[in-house]
């Protein structure tokens, strides 16, 4: 990944459809219900072979078939118990293609206050773990000097590592001392038009790790109105922490 | 030869000797094949479809029915004998209208001696 735009495009292209072939619409409909927050789209195809035959094909964003599963099989790679193993071991399946459809990544346009509230859920996370590293991207002083409070409690009652950035041509002569910050709060200011175009959060987990991993990017495209993804998927967190770290703070 | 639409299944579901006596050998002989009958299910709803989404139904029929994943190559293989078997025979026998060109069956008949033989075989 050479940009942010990179991320939120690649995130788009690995988009899946769950084609449901059943009789039941009352299948498609909990299978719609189950993946509305995945990156995932679900369709319903009418498909009446023998009972409990019901199945479902996963495509690419393409259309491209990769793979057919039965709606029993994929319940079972759903249960966490069961997740996927005793299903999978025997396929010549790309097994990452079709669990890509159950990662935790959703691709999505944000009205402001869902992204907020998504943004409030992933800084408490990062307080309950209290350790790891935080990068927070605002995409204006202003929104950032609202949110100095909250990061700066952060940084001072947890052992978190807090690094914040801010787009430098919103203030070229901003001096970082103006913002109020804690001093244990990193400032990362780059003459980088992506930094000022995203907004974004990452946070990698901490002590806890793999479970606590969690992102953010969003860009905005219309006053008020977002589009990019969130995610849980801890190798995307990973690419995303590894991205600013290299570019921008290493 | 024309199906009997009557008395196709006795009331235990068990196809009755004298039905299949009345299905032509060639039809016999074609239904004999389990993607065939997947095949003339999924046109039972819609009398026309393209090899490709028939190679998707067979391929999801198989993986409901052994519990497996079936991927591309198996699903690509599927394709295959869809188009050079399955498909000709189906059609040589007056089940459906394939185009081989466009590999698309353009329509379907099923008599009711062939419904109910494909409702009580899996």
């Amino acid at each position: 990944m050479e940009t942010l735009s990179d991320f939120v495009d690649s995130v788009e292209a690995r988009r899946k459809t769950l084609e449901v072939h059943t009789d039941d619409a009352a299948v498609a409909t909990a299978l719609e219900s189950q993946f509305s927050t995945r990156n995932v789209d679900v369709t319903r195809r009418q498909f009446s072979d023998r009972e409990g035959d019901d199945f479902v094909v996963v495509r690419d964003a393409e259309g491209t078939f990769l793979g057919a599963l039965g709606t029993d099989q994929l319940e079972q790679i759903l249960s966490p118990e069961t997740h996927p193993p005793q299903v999978l071991a025997d396929s010549e399946v790309d097994l990452g293609e079709i669990l890509d459809v159950l990662d935790r990544t959703v691709f999505t346009s944000f009205e402001r206050r869902q992204l907020v509230a998504i943004v409030r859920e992933f800084e408490e996370r990062a307080w309950r773990v209290g350790t790891g590293t935080v990068y927070v991207g605002f995409q204006r002083a202003e929104a950032l000097a609202a949110q100095t409070p909250l990061y700066n409690r952060l940084a001072r009652e947890t052992d978190l590592s807090i690094t914040v950035f801010l787009d430098d041509a919103a203030d070229p002569d901003r001096d970082t001392a103006d913002l109020d910050l804690d001093d244990s709060i990193g400032v990362v200011s780059p003459e980088s038009a992506e930094i000022g175009q995203y907004w974004f959060f990452v946070f990698d987990g901490g002590a806890d790790g793999e479970l606590y991993k969690c992102a953010l990017l969003a860009a905005e495209r219309t006053p008020g109105s977002y589009h990019g993804f969130w995610t849980d998927g801890p190798g995307l967190v990973d690419d995303l922490y590894t991205y600013l770290r290299t570019r921008y703070v290493a | 030869m024309v199906d009997d639409p009557q008395s196709a299944v006795t009331d235990t579901g068990r196809i009755e000797a004298e039905t299949l006596d009345r299905l032509s050998e060639a039809r016999i002989r074609a239904l004999a094949d389990p993607r065939a009958r997947v095949v003339l299910r999924h046109l039972s709803e819609d009398s026309t479809a393209p090899l490709s989404r028939l190679a998707d139904v067979v391929a999801g029929s198989e993986a409901a029915a052994t519990g497996s994943v079936v991927g591309p190559s198996e699903r690509d293989s599927n394709r295959a004998v869809l188009h050079h078997k399955t498909l000709p025979l189906l059609a040589a026998c007056g089940l459906v209208d394939y185009d081989p060109d466009d590999c698309t069956v353009t329509d379907t008949t099923i008599s009711p001696a062939v419904s109910a033989l494909l409702e009580q075989v899996d």
